[in-house]
């Protein structure tokens, strides 16, 4: 049935039994099967049957292909957050981990397939001092803009930035509202971040660069971001300040901070608007990194909010928001290395919809642009 | 070219799903072939929404359950269970998806044609499967009895309809 032997076959049931967030009770009983048959199986000690699993490849949402191929990749995500983060993850939350290790594991597989696999070039990571962690974010910061060579002014395109230059994976799908994003890291597949592609793209760099903030210090500190997340913990702090410091570099916003101040010989609500503009991110986010570096009286955002603070006033200063491409369901490194895959007959659609978790027509999509009579460089 | 005479029925690949439901003439097609069509149950998990009108299917409103009465659902047992876990199981470059692999397995196991229009799954039928007949998505609508039922105009519109709402792919030389 499968190459592989009894105890992997029965180590990848327990992880697409644990990504489905079922108990062994749970899943014994959906199955109509003795728990102590599950457990054996997935000890390896009882050979599966095919058509169990049939029944394990339905109930744990996986394909067959995923449990018994010998080249599918495995990583269980889900323990490493249950682990460092020492409190159950929502439903919500446990399901975007799922996705993220389905996304992070195909995109390894498809590389691997290919011969192409990311490049990385990680930072050392960073041992937080709690007593100093804001000073320590700060620094990392602009450490990693000197080494991406960005300067300090904004940057234009900060997702190829960090998935070419530092070699971390990242994927944009609709999740919960409530849900900003997740970073995980595992050795078999790198640093991964999933992002809510529902949020507006200021909130996507925010979150992408948050997340980073826990790649560049605790690299196995898993992460999910969620809305009102009351989260103290210092690998926490770290990377709210990482993420304000690296999209707003200290010495950059008092630069440009002082210019506008300086020809309009104030700054008011309109100023900050503006400032948030050339930075590219959200006016409260830029409010609250002015009040962070002491240019703004502490408490000043939730005063401007108190006081009634509208979006409206933004479209006054910047007029209408322009639209910003939706992101892409598949990155367009992995769109070509899949469509490769397919014209070189290596790659089927059907498992590339398994790789890279989108249905046939997504798929189809998505590889258009690689598929269609292009113009030739060659004249 | 597709010969209702000889044939004892078809399996269509989950691709070939896709462009007929793009056609939004699937159940005229499929009537005017007038062949018994078998669809294994991976196939059915992997059509899930709908080309044209976008709709997400749900188990009790999918169209592939509801179409017409020559439509037959399968689950794999016995030897064609056994041939469909040895093609998902296989190195990642001989594997294919499970839909591919149980359109495979079925009509591997029953003598029946296979309307496929994936290009590594062709590659494989050649070199393990080649007394497998194939068929692509546009030999079915090109057959004589659809362009008869349908009409050649409504032919050609659904073949229009299949390459840019389903993306089809055709091969080079149709």
């Amino acid at each position: 049935m499968s190459s592989l032997v009894p105890g992997e076959l029965g180590e990848r049931l327990r992880g697409a039994r644990s990504g489905a967030s079922l108990t062994q009770d749970a899943a014994a009983a959906s199955l109509g099967m003795a728990r102590t048959t599950l457990v054996a199986i997935e000890k390896g000690q009882r050979p599966v049957r095919p058509e169990e699993l049939l029944a394990f490849a339905r109930l744990y949402g996986v394909s067959a292909g995923k449990l018994t191929s010998p080249d599918s990749v495995h990583v269980d995500l889900s323990a490493r957050f249950r682990r460092t983060e020492g409190r159950e993850a929502s439903k919500a939350a446990t399901e975007a981990l799922s996705l993220l290790n389905r996304l992070a594991t195909g995109a390894v597989q498809l590389e691997r397939l290919l011969d192409q696999e990311l490049r990385t070039d990680y930072p050392p990571p960073i041992r937080i001092n709690p007593q100093i962690a804001s000073q320590q974010a700060e620094d990392a910061a602009n450490n990693l803009r000197t080494r991406l060579g960005v300067g300090l002014g904004p940057i234009p395109d900060l997702i190829s930035l960090l998935e070419l230059e530092l070699g971390m994976r990242v994927f944009f799908r609709a999740l919960p509202s409530q849900i900003s994003g997740l970073y995980a890291y595992d050795a078999a597949i790198g640093a991964c971040v999933l992002i809510n592609a529902r949020h507006h793209w200021k909130r996507r760099a925010q979150t992408a660069i948050h997340e980073t903030g826990h790649f560049v210090s605790d690299r196995l500190h898993a992460d999910i971001l969620e809305e009102n997340d009351a989260s103290v913990s210092v690998e926490e702090r770290f990377a709210r300040r990482f993420g304000s410091a690296f999209l707003m570099p200290a010495s950059g916003v008092r630069v440009r901070f002082s210019q506008i101040v300086g020809s309009a010989n104030r700054f008011d609500v309109r100023e900050l608007i503006l400032l948030a503009h050339q930075f590219g991110v959200a006016t409260e986010a830029m409010c609250r990194r002015l009040e962070e570096l002491a240019l703004l009286p502490q408490g000043t955002w939730d005063s401007l909010r108190e006081r009634g603070f509208a979006s409206d006033l933004e479209r006054d200063v910047l007029g209408e928001p322009s639209s910003h491409p939706k992101p892409a369901l598949v990155p367009p490194r992995l769109a070509y290395l899949a469509s490769v895959g397919l014209d070189r007959e290596l790659l089927s659609e059907g498992q590339l919809c398994d790789l890279l978790a989108v249905d046939r027509l997504e798929l189809r999509e998505a590889l258009a642009p690689f598929r269609a009579e292009a113009l030739s460089l060659h004249a | 070219m597709l010969d209702p005479g000889s044939c004892k029925g078809l399996v269509l690949d989950t691709s070939v799903w896709i462009n007929l439901l793009a056609t939004e003439a699937m159940e005229a097609i499929l009537a005017a072939l007038a062949l018994p069509c078998h669809v294994p149950e991976q196939v059915v998990m992997e059509v899930k929404r709908h080309p044209a009108t976008g709709v997400v299917f749900s188990a009790g409103d999918h169209p592939l359950r509801q179409s017409s009465p020559g439509v037959a659902i399968i689950s794999l047992e016995g030897a064609e269970l056994d041939l469909f876990l040895e093609i998902v199981g296989a190195p990642a470059g001989d594997a294919l998806g499970d839909g591919e692999a149980a359109a495979i397995a079925v009509a591997a196991s029953r003598g029946l044609d296979l309307v496929i229009d994936d290009r590594k799954a062709r590659r494989i039928l050649r070199e393990r499967f080649s007394h497998v007949r194939t068929h692509w998505t546009v030999d079915l609508l090109r057959a004589r009895a659809v362009i008869r039922a349908l009409g050649r105009r409504r032919t050609d519109e659904c073949l229009a309809k299949a390459q840019r709402l389903g993306r089809m792919y055709i091969p080079r030389n149709q």
